[in-house]
């Protein structure tokens, strides 16, 4: 397929392979680089990429898995909300499974009977509103900017043609604010950092100087191996050099400014807002609300939710995990009672979470 | 789940809904974030049913190209 197979070219990788040991033999201290996006963790491991690498480069995964940092409290609320009469819960697959409060999910809420449906798009949720004209249909908006940027489009569309039974619960976050949260803690050891290749083909280069302004070398970068060797390769460059920066490995993908036409389709629909992420806590500005004009789309206007407790699950290491800071071997409950059929955490269900991917492949 | 993949536009139709091959699948996906004007022959990116970017292939190649003679002449 054209724009992959040559992303997988052996010679290519090799060379690239080569060219990092190079690199490596110059360093004066080991390095440690964090994957931020959770097709990153699932390539790395699935293109065995660790095992190319010198002894002195370590790769870790940072908190890219949407569906890993939806906040328990979230899915308590989806769960919630899916279970009110008259509604139709549209949600991606991925979050089926993802444990809330004691364990429950929405596939035992769909087992139970709730009318819970799984889209690959959220513009699917526009022909079930249709169908469904006495029902309310809302869509769990999981996902970073990229999934945003689609939901926006989505919204401004229903608004254009007068559908009114639809509303988003909107969880999806911001990737910068949660990599500058990150870089607050001290006990991140992270010297550079693998930026999501297609979050930024929304948001652009700009959107990381946070990065190098913490001192720390940020690629954006796509997701087939050589892609990710030229990443790494390029990470070590700005080490060996001192010259942090935001560059851009997968340039066929970004562009510098972004995508401005879905920038401002997502700023015509949200606005930034606290949100609250699984091992992260609330962050600032990390999550989207709804602005003004768009408010009558909001699932938590239409419904009134009541006060939630939510409780952590007992032992569950996946907040260490998605800061970088514990690998998921360090959790006692990863391959123990924790595995993809059975998950307990977050980063065990969608197969781009940490755990999941290092279940399979590590 | 930010997955995203290259295909090529088919055919768009009236409400900007693009058929994209993608390695001789079909697959649907509207253009209407895309960030550049689109026609069928096109490579764009996809994610979640909606195309994001439309590939510069001259850009692709150029680094492509230069990646691999860096690579083969050892000074990268």
């Amino acid at each position: 397929m054209k724009y992959i197979d040559e992303y997988r070219d052996t010679a290519v990788a090799q060379g690239l392979r080569e060219a990092i040991e190079r690199r490596a033999a110059n360093l004066k201290a080991p390095v440690t680089i964090m994957e931020v996006c959770g097709s990153h963790t699932q390539a790395i491991g699935r293109h065995g990429i660790r095992s190319l690498l010198p002894e002195t480069i370590r790769l870790v995964s940072g908190p890219g898995c949407p569906v890993c940092v939806t906040a328990m409290h979230d899915v308590d609320v989806a769960l919630w909300i899916a279970g009110q009469p008259d509604t139709v819960f549209v949600t991606f697959g991925d979050m089926l499974r993802v444990p809330g409060t004691r364990g429950k999910n929405l596939q035992q809420a769909r087992a139970a009977g709730a009318d819970i449906r799984i889209v690959a798009s959220a513009s699917d949720c526009v022909a079930i509103a249709a169908d469904n004209p006495r029902k309310e249909v809302v869509f769990m908006g999981i996902g970073f900017e990229t999934t945003a940027s689609t939901v926006a489009a989505v919204v401004m569309s229903c608004q254009r043609q007068g559908i009114e039974n639809f509303s988003v619960f909107s969880v999806h976050k911001r990737i910068p604010p949660a990599l500058q949260a990150l870089m607050r803690d001290p006990a991140l050891s992270v010297d550079g950092f693998l930026c999501p290749g297609h979050v930024s083909t929304i948001i652009g280069a700009q959107a990381y100087r946070c990065i190098p302004a913490a001192g720390r070398a940020a690629v954006i970068t796509g997701f087939e191996p050589v892609d990710i060797l030229e990443g790494i390769f390029m990470v070590l460059g700005q080490i060996l050099e001192g010259t942090q920066d935001v560059a851009i490995q997968y340039r066929r993908a970004v562009n510098p400014e972004g995508n401005p036409r879905a920038l401002s389709i997502l700023a015509t629909v949200f606005r930034p807002a606290p949100a609250l992420w699984r091992g992260l806590g609330e962050i600032p500005a990390s999550g989207f609300a709804f602005t003004e004009a768009f408010q009558a789309f909001d699932a938590l206007g239409k419904f009134t939710v009541p006060d939630i407790v939510s409780e952590d699950i007992a032992g569950c290491r996946c907040g260490e995990i998605l800061r970088g800071i514990l690998s998921p071997h360090q959790c006692p409950l990863f391959r123990n009672a924790c595995t993809p059929l059975t998950p307990v955490g977050a980063c065990m269900v969608s197969s781009e979470g940490t755990c999941a991917a290092y279940y399979k492949y590590h | 789940m930010c997955i995203g993949f290259p295909g090529k536009i088919i055919s768009i139709n009236e409400n900007n809904i693009a058929v994209i091959d993608v390695g001789g699948t079909q697959r649907e996906a509207c253009l209407d974030i895309l960030d550049e004007p689109a026609a069928a022959g096109d490579y764009v990116i996809c994610h979640a049913g909606f195309a994001i970017h439309k590939v510069d292939e001259e850009l692709a190649q150029e680094k492509l190209t230069l990646l691999k003679e860096i690579i083969s002449h050892e000074i990268y």
